[in-house]
């Protein structure tokens, strides 16, 4: 019972997308093993509502490079499955592994001195990890080879995308639920996703994560910028004169717009703060503009309020669906298990890059593994079968359809993907 | 304590007249064979009570870390290395040194034959301290394998292995010189647990199959069996001999502990997978780990129902004797398995994997059950090899101090655990759970506080068992002065 199942289970194959470890990060995997960080993190998300905070329900292929295992037993502190995509600042873990409660209060997780050397100047090529006065030791501080490891390590955490196909893996965000503002779900999110580094009351660390109480962006009457920080993620931006290195780490894949627009909204009527409140279509809106704004040579310039958003005929998108996929994706999205994957809370149809789905109508697939699963029957293409405004209310119906929540796309994606050989 | 036991203890105190050394070990006979007996186990009790005491200290330190996660912030003294020196610690040194020293002494009395081989005992004791040494060392300095309870590095797990395969050895080769036909259940237990924890030692560490989620399934399979083939075998093989002596009366049922015996090994091996549910490790693996954790329910019951039928009718007097370590025993294996039965469904699992409820979960069992056992078979059984009785006062301390403390040690962390899980499940923050938990671990740390000092009393109890005065000596000598 331990033999056979470990000799099957040792050639599981990667996820796809799934990188091998660096030296320097599997460096860092020993550190984390030799401190015993396994024995608080786990490394496993399950597809239970508890662990959404934490990522995508794990696959088997998340651990092909992961020897030594660390699933991990017990879960005293978060789960670190990905946390490389939910906190990527390198300044923000070295803060963090050397005195934890520097950014959160009530963490009781071991502080790792050890991992960093203190050092009268600082050496060249090294950057200084920006502790708060009263956790700094009065020299200058530096990860040491440990640390650094141990931090890329920390880093190299991400889970990619995929199709959550168990049993109660739900879809990307809630759908039906009315627009507007719960202030309660605001401030846990919030918690949840920000406070480590802005802090619970919004003051941030004085030089490393800027306070947003009484930030201008967030008080802005405009929230574009605002919601457009929040998906992107930002870094090096002057803040009241003063530079912030530490980078943001981008939401858009992460949450939901209903969630997206809880926090903002939460940012925006806490510590003083009067921002005008957005709703979540504020935040789908953004989404959509995404590629109209990276085009912009000045981002600032663009209003994207003006911006016409992508709209489409419902009605021909759900006939062209069913005459072209139901067959197999089944009318309700939901395929045939082990055999057609199904679309209803797909990764790819939920993707804020449209790209991977756009190419898969237009040219087909074969043989993907999709969450452990490979699919074995081929799926056509279809860019010699339907016009690119067909297509491209095919791709808009399963967006928007049983649950999903993708951005949509216009005609002019499909041309740009179908010259794009 | 029981009537005839006292008469042995004034017995065994004329003859205790006749040593003159108060170092040596006093003899229940006469007979060399015995005396090499006494040595050996008293040996091994001896090793396995510092170990209980250095394991305990280190956890409690551990558990102080919880509300004071500043204190004592150096590589050498972080909670991350030390967790694994504390269960590394009680597992294979405190409970592995003492089960193998009842065992070989069971195996000799049980059979009425001499001890295979007295050096062969002494080398098996090298080996396993020396392991236990070296793996605390080495884990100390941050050299770790990094999967729970098998942290040491293969080389001293090798050591560990030929600590185990020359104890079994021995206690084959003494069974084989018994004098009846019969084997006498307590060996099946003893020998047939130490076998299949060597199979499993192996098993888990050759490593050409241990990549990747195949590790974990690998994990699965040995975390749970250093539990249900090594300590749980080993302390009801154990309970079967202690018992009877103890209430002078046979077991209730022979066929029921021979049931109970196949069972435990046809079932125990498969429910590994139970300790990742939900995890991405095959669903079927996991529903017949689920499957067979519920059939578990045949060899718990089985094997509790046969010792409570034992212990029948004994309440008027038992509450003086070692016999009660035995029956919080028989409760801790009765509840802490039941209990295991449960948390594998996976609508708890929901609530309470991954929380601190597992590891009141694993204190229930290791300490509830196994530690517990292992006391009655002590206290009951090396007093009749030496001739040493503990005062009845010391050892009724300890039991209080330790039944005490891992009650609130494990109340506390149900509780914790519980509201951990349901924090989780409303989709409170994370931070909310941590915070939510810490009332709790202080209380853990006070269930924590009396188990260790109920350890220290254990200690001086076998002082006064081997090396030091008994109780039966001071009273000699009391008479002796007036």
């Amino acid at each position: 019972m331990g033999v056979l199942p470990g000799i099957w289970l040792s050639k599981v194959p990667p996820t796809p997308g799934l990188k091998p470890l660096t030296p320097l990060e599997a460096r860092g995997r020993d550190v984390y093993v030799s401190e015993g960080c396994f024995y608080c993190h786990t490394q496993q998300v399950r597809p239970l509502s508890g662990d959404k905070p934490f990522g995508r329900p794990s696959a088997p292929g998340d651990y092909a490079y992961q020897t030594t295992e660390l699933l991990g037993s017990e879960r005293t502190g978060p789960d670190l499955s990905n946390i490389g995509t939910r906190q990527s600042s390198s300044i923000w873990q070295y803060i963090h592994l050397y005195q934890p409660r520097a950014v959160v209060p009530q963490s009781i997780m071991p502080a790792f001195p050890w991992l960093f050397r203190v050092v009268d100047k600082l050496p060249p090529g090294e950057k200084a990890v920006p502790l708060p006065p009263q956790f700094a030791p009065g020299g200058v501080v530096v990860p040491n080879d440990d640390g650094k490891a141990l931090a890329a390590y920390l880093l190299s955490l991400k889970q990619p995308a995929l199709v959550p196909t168990q049993s109660g893996a739900a879809p990307l965000g809630p759908s039906s639920e009315p627009l507007g503002f719960d202030a309660t779900k605001g401030a846990a999110l919030f918690a949840d996703n920000c406070a480590s580094c802005h802090g619970a009351e919004g003051k941030g660390v004085p030089g490393t994560f800027p306070p947003l109480a009484g930030d201008p962006m967030v008080n802005a009457a405009n929230p574009t910028a605002h919601i457009g920080a929040v998906l992107h993620g930002l870094s090096g931006k002057v803040i009241n004169g003063q530079k912030y290195e530490a980078q943001m780490p981008a939401f858009a894949d992460q949450l939901a717009d209903q969630q997206i627009a809880d926090i903002i909204n939460h940012e925006r009527s806490s510590w003083g703060n009067r921002g005008a409140l957005i709703s979540a279509a504020d935040v789908v809106a953004a989404r959509a503009n995404e590629p109209l704004q990276k085009q912009a040579t000045s981002p600032e310039q663009v209003s994207p309020v003006a911006a016409p958003a992508p709209s489409f005929d419902a009605a021909e998108g759900s006939k062209l669906f069913a005459d072209n996929c139901a067959a197999c994706h089944g009318a309700e999205g939901k395929g045939v298990p082990g055999t057609f994957p199904p679309l209803a809370g797909d990764q790819v149809v939920n993707a804020t890059d449209p790209a991977e789905h756009i190419t898969t109508v237009l040219r087909g697939l074969s043989g993907k593994a999709i969450n452990g699963q490979k699919y074995e029957v081929e799926m056509p293409p279809f860019a010699d079968r339907l016009s690119d405004q067909q297509i491209a209310d095919i791709i808009n119906h399963e967006r928007t359809s049983w649950g999903n929540q993708g951005p949509l796309v216009t005609p002019a994606d499909i041309t740009k993907l179908r010259a794009n050989k | 304590m029981q009537s005839n036991e006292l008469d042995n203890v004034a017995e065994k105190t004329e003859r205790r007249m006749m040593s003159d050394s108060a170092a040596a070990i006093p003899l229940r006979t006469g007979a060399p064979d015995d005396r090499v007996l006494a040595r050996v186990f008293a040996a091994y009790v001896a090793s396995a009570a510092i170990w209980l005491v250095f394991s305990t200290a280190v956890g409690l330190l551990v558990s102080f870390k919880f509300a004071y996660p500043d204190f004592a912030t150096t590589p050498a003294l972080s909670f991350g290395r030390l967790r694994a020196i504390h269960t590394s610690g009680t597992f294979y040194a405190w409970a592995s040194q003492a089960l193998i020293g009842l065992a070989l002494f069971v195996a000799a009395r049980s059979s009425g034959a001499r001890l295979y081989s007295e050096r062969l005992a002494w080398i098996s004791l090298a080996l396993l301290n020396l392991a236990a040494v070296l793996g605390t060392v080495t884990l100390d300095l941050g050299f770790t394998y990094g999967q729970e309870y098998r942290e040491w590095l293969w080389w001293i797990r090798v050591i560990l292995g030929l600590g185990l395969i020359t104890a079994v050895l021995n206690m084959i080769a003494t069974v084989e010189h018994r004098e009846g036909e019969h084997i006498y259940i307590s060996n099946w237990y003893t020998i047939g647990g130490t076998l299949w924890t060597i199979v499993m030692v192996v098993v888990s560490m050759l490593p050409w199959y241990q990549f990747g989620l195949g590790q974990v399934a690998v994990q699965a399979f040995f975390m749970h069996n250093a539990v249900g083939l090594w300590f749980t075998p080993l302390s009801l093989g154990v309970s079967y001999y202690a018992l009877p002596k103890l209430l002078n009366r046979p077991i209730y049922s022979y066929s029921l502990g021979v049931f109970a015996f196949w069972t435990n090994l046809i079932f125990y091996p498969i429910i590994g997978a139970h300790h990742f549910e939900f995890s991405p490790l095959p669903w079927w693996l996991q529903t017949t780990a689920i499957v067979f954790s519920v059939a578990m329910l045949v060899p718990v019951l089985s094997g509790t129902a046969n010792f409570l039928l034992t212990f029948r009718g004994t309440h008027e007097w038992i509450y003086r004797s070692p016999a009660m370590f035995i029956l919080v025993g028989v409760y801790g294996y009765l509840l802490g398995s039941t209990q295991g039965t449960l948390e594998a469904f996976r609508s708890l699992q929901q609530l309470w994997h991954l929380t601190n409820y597992t590891v009141g979960h694993s204190h229930l069992t290791m300490y509830g059950f196994v530690t517990f056992a292992i006391w009655g078979g002590i206290y009951a059984l090396l007093p009749r090899a030496t001739g040493k009785y503990p005062y009845n006062l010391a050892m009724g301390i300890h039991f209080w101090l330790s039944a005490v403390g891992v009650v609130i040690y494990v109340a506390a962390l149900s509780a914790a655990g519980t509201i951990q899980g349901l924090d989780w499940f409303r989709g409170l923050t994370f931070i909310q759970s941590v915070e939510d938990a810490a009332p709790y671990w202080l209380w853990r740390s006070v269930g924590g506080s009396l188990m260790f000092a109920g350890h220290l009393v254990f200690a001086f109890n076998v002082w006064t068992m081997t090396y030091g005065r008994s109780y039966a000596e001071l009273a000699a000598a009391k008479t002796v002065s007036a």
